[in-house]
C-alpha cells in the first residue's frame, strides 16, 4: 500500500473534527509531564510529547471498571450498560501500541475478556513513531519500536511540514477513507525523508540488550544469589505495575450499599504482599525478594512461555519512575 | 552501610547497602539523594550504618520515639544536604530546581548522628548543589483536582520511613477504610487519612513526593496539617530527641519492639 | 456483549449439611435455562462461589456429575467469602461462575488401579473421584488413604459404607485418637505400604494440606509410583478463573486452567515454592 502524507495544518483540522464529536484521546500537557486525555479542544493536543506518565493502556484496561451491579438478596446480576462510542487513541508510541499486542494474547484467549475485547474493537489506534527516544529507552531489545508499534492500525512518522502515513490494519485503512480530505499521496520526497529519519532514529536506540533466548534463561535463574542483592532496595510500591503498558494483573473487589453492589475490577501489582496470599495465610511468594524475582520472571518468561510474546516493551515508564532506580534492563542484561 | 549510589539514569542516585570496605567508592553524596534511607532502618536486629539528610535524621527521630529504631543500633552518618532537587517525572526537560519542600528546611544536617560533616555547598560549581533560589513552586493548589490525579500506587507510603504498619488500613485490606482499587470518590479520604496520619510525625523529608509518580505535592499537605500540630501543640517533628511527641503513650522509651 | 465469563449465575442452596467443625456441605442449584449442560463439570473441577455483597472464592465441587444440575461443595471458614458461605441458610442465593480447572485425569483413572490420598478437607475434591470411579465387579481396583487430625475431622462418615459398597477399599487414619477410635494412628504416608494396586501404571490423586502433598508424593515415588501417574490438587490464590487477572499465574501454566490438578512432573516444572515438591 503507498504510503499517505498529512501536512500539519490537516492534521490541525482533523483533530479538531475528531475532537468536536467527542472521539479524540491524546496527549496532552499535565503539568511538567503528559497524560492521554480526552480531547475537547484541538490545541490540548500535545504531540511532540515524549511519553506519557500513565500508559495508554487505560484506553483499553481502565484502573477500575464495573464488571456487574447485583442485587444482594436475590442475587439478580445485571451487566453494566456497554455504551457504543468509538474513540480514536491519537499519538500511541510503538513501544505502548506493541504492548496492546501483549494484552491482545492475554484479554483475547479461551473465554476472551468482553469488556477488554469490546474496547479494542472500537478504537482505533493510530501510532505516532519517536523522533527524539530518552536514555531509558529500549524498545530495540525487543522490537518493539521505535517508528512501527505492532498494535497500531495507523502509522503516522514526522517529515518536514507534517507526517507520512501508513495504514497497518483493515481499520486502519477505514480511518484514512473516512477523513480521505486530510490526506493526500505523499510525494517521493517525502518517503525518502521518512526512510532516512526512519534509519536515524533507529540507529538511536543501541541499549545493548537483546531479548533472545531470554525467556529461558530467565526461568533458569530463579535460584540465582543475585535477586537478593537486586531486591534490596525496592520498597514494594507498584509504580511499576501501574505505569508499565504490559502489566493487566487485575484485583476484584464488591462495593455494597444496603441491599444492592456492584462488583469491580481493577489494576493490581504483584509488589503487593497480598497478591498471592490465599485466605487463612499460605503464600507462595511471601517475601519481597520472591514477588520482586516474579516480577521479572512474569514479564520475561512466564508470559513468553504462556502467551509466546514479551511482556516487556522497553518503554523505560519503570526505570524513570520506580523511587528506588530499580531497572529492569539491568535484570535484562544479566540474563540475556 | 545504607547509602546512596550514582542510579542508572543521569541526575539520579538510589539507595545502596555497602558491606565491604571496598564497595564504599560507590558511596555519593549530592542534590539527586531524594530517598529517606531511614526506610530502611525498620525490621533490623544487626547495627547498621545509614547516611541521612537533615529531614532523614529528623525521621529516625520519631522513630526511635516510637520504638521502632534502636538508638544503639544505628550509626548515623551526617553530611550536610545541599536541599534536593525536585522530581521532574517523565517530563524531564527544563532546569533543575530545588524541591519545593527543601524550601522549608529545618536544618540542613541531622539532629542525631555518631559523624558529622560539615560540607559548604556552591551552586556556582558543577557540582556544587541546587541553590537555593531555584526552588520549584506550585501556583495556589486545587486540592480536589489533586487528589483525583492519584493513581493509588501506594508509593507515599512505601517511600516512607514513619509508615511501617505490617498491614495498612489505606491498601484496602479487610474491612478497612478504603478500596484496594483506585475508587475516584474514596481518593479524598486516602489523602486525608494519610495527612492525619502524618500529623506530629512527618519530617517534611519529601520522600513522598519525589516518590509520586504523578507529581502529587503531598509533602505541601503533611506540611500543612504540621503547621497546625506546631501551632497548637508547638511540637515539631525530629528536631528534639528528648521532647515527648504527641503520639507517644506515657511509658518508658527504649524498648524497641 | 459476548459471551461474559465474569457474570455470576445465581444459584439457590437447596440443602446444608454440617460436615466437621467450620465446614458445611451445600447443596445448590444454579438457576439458568440448560443449567445442566452450562455447568456439567468433571471431578476435580471448581467453581468461583459468590456470596454476594461479600466477594468470591474458589470452591472444589465435592458431588457426583450424575447429579448435575445439583450440585455440591464443602466450605470450610477461613476468610470472608467462606464464613459468609458457612453462615448462609436454606433458600439463600449464592453466585456460580465455572466450571473451571482441568480436574482429575479421568481417562487414565477409568483404566488404571487408583489410589486416592486424602489429608483433612482435602477429601472433598477426591469425594468426586469416589462418587464417580469405583463399580462393583470392575477390575480396576480403588483405594482411598484418608487421614485427618482426629476422628471428628473425618469428612463424610456416614458415605462410607456406600464407597465400599461400590467396591473402593478405605484405609484410615488420624494423628490423635479419641477414647473410641479403634483405628490407624499416624501420619497418613503409613497407609501407602502394601495396597491392592499395580504400581507400576497405578493413577494416584492426592489432596490435602501442602506438607501432606509432599510427604505424600515422596512416599508414593518411594514406593515405585511413575511420576506422571502422580497427581495432586492445588490451590492458588485467585481472582478470575479464566487465566486473565494475573494471580494464579505460576511459569507456563495458570492454576485456573492449566490445574488446579498437576502430575508430580509437571509440578517439578513450575517455578520453585509454589507446588510442595
Amino acid at each position: 500500500m503507498k504510503p499517505n502524507y498529512i501536512s500539519e495544518d490537516s492534521l490541525a483540522r482533523l483533530v479538531e473534527e475528531l475532537s468536536s464529536k467527542g472521539q479524540l484521546v491524546a496527549p496532552v500537557r499535565e503539568g511538567r509531564s503528559f497524560e492521554f486525555a480526552r480531547i475537547k479542544r484541538g490545541e490540548q493536543v500535545c504531540l511532540t510529547y515524549t511519553t506519557s506518565t500513565i500508559p495508554p493502556k487505560s484506553a483499553l484496561l481502565p484502573q477500575v471498571e464495573e464488571l456487574f451491579s447485583y442485587d444482594v438478596k436475590s442475587g439478580e446480576v445485571r451487566p453494566p450498560e456497554e455504551g457504543d462510542e468509538r474513540l480514536v487513541l491519537l499519538g500511541v508510541r510503538p513501544c505502548d501500541s506493541s504492548a496492546f499486542s501483549v494484552l491482545d494474547r492475554v484479554m483475547g484467549r479461551d473465554r476472551a475478556d468482553p469488556y477488554y475485547m469490546r474496547r479494542r474493537d472500537r478504537i482505533t489506534v493510530v501510532g505516532l513513531s519517536c523522533s527524539q527516544p530518552r536514555e531509558t529507552c529500549f524498545c530495540d531489545a525487543f522490537g518493539t519500536g521505535p517508528i512501527d508499534g505492532s498494535g497500531d492500525d495507523i502509522t503516522f512518522t514526522k517529515v518536514n511540514g507534517g507526517y507520512v502515513v501508513r495504514s497497518k490494519t483493515a481499520k486502519g485503512a477505514r480511518f484514512a477513507r473516512a477523513h480521505s480530505k486530510h490526506f493526500r499521496a505523499a510525494t517521493k520526497k517525502e518517503v525518502d525523508e521518512f526512510e532516512s529519519r526512519s534509519r536515524e532514529i533507529k540507529a538511536m536506540l543501541a541499549s545493548g540488550i537483546t531479548s533472545e533466548g531470554l525467556a529461558d534463561r530467565m526461568g533458569k535463574s530463579l535460584e540465582d544469589p543475585c535477586w537478593e542483592e537486586a531486591s534490596e532496595r525496592c520498597i514494594e510500591c507498584g509504580v511499576c505495575s501501574f505505569v508499565c503498558p504490559t502489566c493487566y494483573c487485575f484485583d476484584v473487589t464488591e462495593q455494597v450499599e444496603g441491599d444492592s453492589g456492584k462488583r469491580y475490577r481493577g489494576w493490581d501489582t504483584c509488589q503487593s504482599c497480598r497478591f498471592s496470599r490465599m485466605a487463612g495465610g499460605l503464600d507462595p511468594r511471601p517475601t519481597k525478594v520472591d514477588r520482586f524475582k516474579h516480577r521479572f520472571h512474569h514479564k520475561l518468561s512466564y508470559v513468553p512461555m504462556a502467551f509466546n510474546v514479551m511482556a516487556c516493551v522497553g518503554c523505560g515508564r519503570c526505570v524513570s519512575l520506580c523511587p528506588t532506580n530499580v531497572d529492569i534492563r539491568e535484570a535484562i542484561s544479566k540474563w540475556q | 552501610m545504607i547509602g546512596y549510589e550514582d542510579g542508572s539514569t543521569s541526575h539520579r542516585t538510589r539507595p545502596c547497602f555497602v558491606r565491604s570496605p571496598e564497595d564504599t567508592t560507590r558511596l555519593v553524596w549530592n542534590q539527586y539523594c531524594s530517598a529517606n534511607l531511614a526506610k530502611y532502618l525498620l525490621g533490623r536486629k544487626e547495627t547498621v550504618g545509614v547516611v541521612a539528610k537533615g529531614c532523614d535524621g529528623r525521621s529516625i527521630v520519631e522513630l526511635i520515639k516510637e520504638n521502632q529504631v534502636d538508638r544503639s543500633k544505628v550509626v548515623i552518618i551526617a553530611p550536610t544536604c545541599p536541599g534536593v532537587v525536585q522530581n521532574p517525572g517523565l517530563g524531564g526537560e527544563g532546569p533543575e530546581q530545588l524541591a519545593s519542600y527543601c524550601e522549608r528546611c529545618r536544618g540542613r544536617n541531622s539532629p542525631i548522628f555518631d559523624f558529622e560533616i560539615a560540607v559548604r555547598w556552591d551552586p556556582e560549581k558543577e557540582s556544587g548543589g541546587v541553590g537555593d533560589k531555584t526552588a520549584y513552586h506550585r501556583e495556589a493548589i486545587d486540592w480536589a483536582s489533586e487528589f483525583q490525579r492519584c493513581i493509588k500506587c501506594l508509593a507515599c507510603i512505601k517511600s516512607c520511613p514513619l509508615c511501617y504498619c505490617t498491614e495498612c488500613e489505606l491498601d484496602g485490606s479487610l474491612q478497612s477504610l478504603v478500596s484496594k482499587l483506585r475508587i475516584p470518590a474514596e481518593l479524598p479520604t486516602f489523602h486525608l487519612v494519610r495527612a492525619m496520619h502524618m500529623a506530629g510525625r512527618c519530617t517534611d523529608c519529601g520522600a513522598c513526593e519525589a516518590a509520586c509518580p504523578v507529581g502529587l505535592p503531598l509533602a505541601e499537605l503533611y506540611s500543612q496539617v504540621n503547621k497546625e500540630v506546631e501551632r497548637l501543640l508547638g511540637y515539631v517533628p525530629g528536631l528534639d530527641i528528648q521532647a515527648t511527641a504527641p503520639i507517644e503513650l506515657p511509658k518508658p522509651r527504649g524498648e524497641v519492639e | 456483549m459476548a459471551v461474559n465469563p465474569y457474570l455470576t449465575v445465581r444459584a439457590r442452596i437447596e440443602n446444608i449439611k454440617m460436615e466437621i467443625e467450620d465446614t458445611k456441605t451445600i447443596i445448590v442449584r444454579p438457576r439458568i435455562r440448560n443449567a445442566k449442560t452450562i455447568f456439567a463439570f468433571e471431578p476435580g473441577q471448581f467453581l468461583q462461589v459468590t456470596a454476594f455483597g461479600v466477594g468470591e472464592a474458589p470452591i472444589s465441587i465435592c458431588s457426583s456429575p450424575r447429579d448435575s444440575p445439583s450440585i455440591q461443595m464443602s466450605i470450610r471458614k477461613i476468610g470472608s467469602v467462606t464464613e459468609a458461605l458457612n453462615e448462609a441458610r436454606v433458600g439463600d442465593f449464592i453466585g456460580l461462575r465455572g466450571p473451571y480447572g482441568n480436574g482429575w485425569p479421568m481417562e487414565k483413572l477409568r483404566k488404571n488401579d487408583v489410589v486416592l490420598v486424602a489429608g483433612g478437607i482435602g477429601m472433598a475434591p477426591l469425594r468426586s473421584l469416589m462418587l464417580t470411579l469405583p463399580t462393583k465387579g470392575d477390575m480396576r481396583r480403588t483405594t482411598l488413604c484418608y487421614g485427618a487430625r482426629n476422628p471428628s475431622l473425618l469428612m463424610y462418615r456416614s458415605e462410607y459404607a456406600n464407597w465400599t459398597g461400590a467396591g473402593a477399599t478405605i484405609r484410615l487414619t488420624v494423628d490423635q485418637g479419641d477414647g473410641g477410635w479403634k483405628g490407624n494412628v499416624g501420619v497418613v504416608t503409613n497407609l501407602l505400604e502394601d495396597l491392592d494396586a499395580d504400581r507400576e501404571k497405578a493413577v494416584a490423586c492426592v489432596c490435602g494440606p501442602p506438607i501432606m502433598i509432599k510427604f505424600s508424593i515422596r512416599k508414593l515415588v518411594q514406593l515405585g509410583y511413575g511420576p506422571d501417574n502422580i497427581y495432586a490438587s492445588l490451590e492458588s490464590m485467585m481472582r478470575c478463573g479464566i487465566g486473565k487477572c494475573g494471580h494464579c499465574h505460576f511459569g507456563a501454566k495458570h492454576v485456573c486452567i492449566d490445574g488446579p490438578v498437576f502430575s508430580y512432573s509437571d509440578m517439578k516444572e513450575l517455578p520453585k515454592g509454589f507446588a510442595p515438591v
